[in-house]
């Protein structure tokens, strides 16, 4: 089964990620955006499974290690196409590289995309299974996780600004008053 | 009266458990060893352990120091986001017991439950 990992390294080097494979740190780095950049559609095939780490895929540790060379000197491949191009550009454009907003953020996508959890069943999950990340930076992977990879539709966006409009003239008419 | 028993597997089975290591039959160890297996060279730190598995830090230190006294895991340091974490990592008799272990699992109970009989 081809992993594609072509793929991985020209993204890491459009991120401008060059991973230290010998550091755990980066390890976790290199696990978590391979599984959010997969899940919104770049063409690789990493079997990720839920371990005791959360979403964990054996056979990519593996690659990083036998091909660490490829890894830590990341270089373009042309091996994205357009579209692959531009997730992997939302994808700088969302996240920072920062081991525990990923942590949260792919364990998050993991029970929700992998494991069909509706968002609140996911939500209390990735709290327990992350319970060591500080709730801000908690609730900040899982926004980011969201706006990523499930965006609202024109419709649940409409909805919202229609529930939303009330609470956002009477402020307005609040502010105006205190002038 | 059923008379599709695996007697001779059974005792052979039992037998075989004089050769595995007793001490890492308690649930916290073998949830360590299969989850820690699973990870191979890049191990899990403490607190992804303490999460996962929802126990004390005391039973969690004294099973983990336990299975490192045996062995069977190893401890190193590792930095997330500048802070110094404890992380384990099972070793290569700890992977060769687990695999003992669970292989003499699996076919104990495959063959030693009689749970369908009557009481």
């Amino acid at each position: 089964m081809m992993l594609h990992r072509d793929k991985v390294i020209e993204s890491f080097h459009q991120l401008g990620f060059s991973p230290r494979v010998g550091e755990f740190e980066d390890r976790i780095l290199i696990q978590k955006c391979v599984l959010l950049l997969q899940l919104r559609g770049l063409g690789t095939a990493y079997p990720y499974r839920l371990h005791i780490r959360g979403p964990y895929c054996v056979e990519l540790n593996r690659e990083a290690f036998a091909h660490r060379d490829e890894f830590e000197a990341p270089a373009s491949r042309g091996a994205l196409d357009e579209k692959e191009r531009a997730i992997v550009a939302a994808f700088g454009e969302t996240f920072e590289l920062r081991p525990n907003q990923l942590e949260v953020a792919a364990t998050y996508a993991y029970f929700v995309s992998c494991d069909g959890l509706d968002p609140v069943e996911a939500h209390r999950r990735t709290r327990k299974l992350k319970s060591f990340v500080p709730a801000a930076q908690q609730a900040l992977g899982i926004s980011r996780a969201k706006r990523f990879l499930y965006p609202p539709t024109e419709e649940e966006t409409r909805e919202m600004k229609d529930e939303f409009a009330l609470w956002q003239s009477a402020s307005l008419r609040s502010g105006r008053d205190h002038e | 009266m059923r008379c599709d028993g695996l007697d001779g597997d059974l005792l052979g089975l039992l037998a075989e458990s004089h050769g595995l290591n007793a001490r890492v039959f308690s649930l916290l160890r073998l949830q360590l060893l299969q989850g820690l297996a699973a990870l191979g060279p890049d191990g899990a730190t403490y607190r992804e352990l303490k999460a996962a598995l929802e126990v004390s830090d005391g039973a969690l230190y004294a099973n983990l120091n336990a299975l490192i006294a045996m062995g069977y895991l190893e401890a190193e340091k590792v930095s997330v986001e500048n802070k110094e974490l404890e992380s384990y990592r099972i070793t290569t008799a700890g992977a060769g017991e687990w695999e003992r272990v669970r292989d003499w699992l699996c076919r104990f109970c495959g063959c030693g439950g009689d749970h369908d009989a009557a009481p």
